[in-house]
């Protein structure tokens, strides 16, 4: 079970990375910031990192 | 995207064209990414005609991040209406009726920073030249903030998940080789159906 939650999870970031980059692109900042798509990209990317820091 | 959340009776003109009664609140149901199509100029999109009669629903599609509309386009929630309407006349769901390959067309998702007020900007079915559909999200009778909430309380929103907003009055048949044209502000695309 663990293992498919943590694929979910990587699924799910990826997604949202997804969105925020075309949020940027588009400059699509009428409902969230620039600063606040960064921010949530950072703490993505983050969560990202510390799946695969466990196997280094 | 993790799914498609889709309104049925969130029109009253729909609703008095369809000749059911009118539900609380517009009823859910969802269609899985492998149903999800989007097209561009010039498309075309098979579908399973050999299933009997296929009914166009016009409808707005919202893009969703942080449970907030991030974008927003225009569709086709298809259904397989003889199907349908037999599985309610026995009381069985309908799901099947609604789930297929390439039930859930969609233009590309705009910004909504590229609609002037896209709540209150029209959007169009024509067939072959010849307007079917017509309304504006202000029509519905859930806000699209209202529908968020009310699918929140019912499924687990995920980040890119699309929602259909249902669909006005006129809806129809397709027939193989139709041309299909979608406007919803910036988004003016034809296709076809065969």
């Amino acid at each position: 079970m663990e293992k498919f939650r943590i694929q979910h999870d990587i699924k799910n970031i990826l997604e949202r990375l997804k969105i925020m980059m075309t949020m940027l692109t588009e400059e699509n900042f009428d409902v969230f910031s620039k600063e606040e798509i960064l921010k949530d990209a950072d703490e993505d990317l983050e969560k990202l990192k510390e799946f695969f820091n466990k196997y280094q | 995207m993790d799914k498609i959340i889709c309104l049925g009776k969130n029109y009253a003109d729909h609703i008095m064209e369809m000749k059911e009664g009118t539900p609380e609140l517009p009823v859910l149901f969802l269609k899985p990414q492998s149903s999800f199509i989007e097209v561009k100029n010039g498309s075309t999109v098979n579908l399973p005609w050999e299933r009997g009669e296929i009914h166009h629903e016009c409808e707005v599609i919202l893009k969703l991040y942080k449970k907030m509309v991030i974008g927003v386009g225009i569709g086709l929630d298809l259904t397989l209406r003889d199907l349908q309407k037999s599985l309610k006349e026995k009381g069985h769901p309908w799901e099947v009726a609604k789930v297929f390959k390439n039930s859930a067309i969609s233009s590309p998702i705009y910004g909504v920073k590229d609609f002037n007020n896209w709540i209150e900007t029209p959007f169009q079915l024509f067939i072959n030249g010849q307007l079917k559909q017509e309304s504006k999200v202000s029509n519905a009778r859930l806000t699209p903030n209202e529908t968020i909430h009310y699918i929140d309380r019912h499924f687990p929103l995920c980040d890119g998940d699309l929602i259909f907003t249902g669909t006005p009055s006129g809806v129809g048949p397709l027939k193989p080789n139709d041309e299909i044209r979608l406007v919803f502000g910036p988004v003016d695309i034809s296709f076809k159906v065969i």
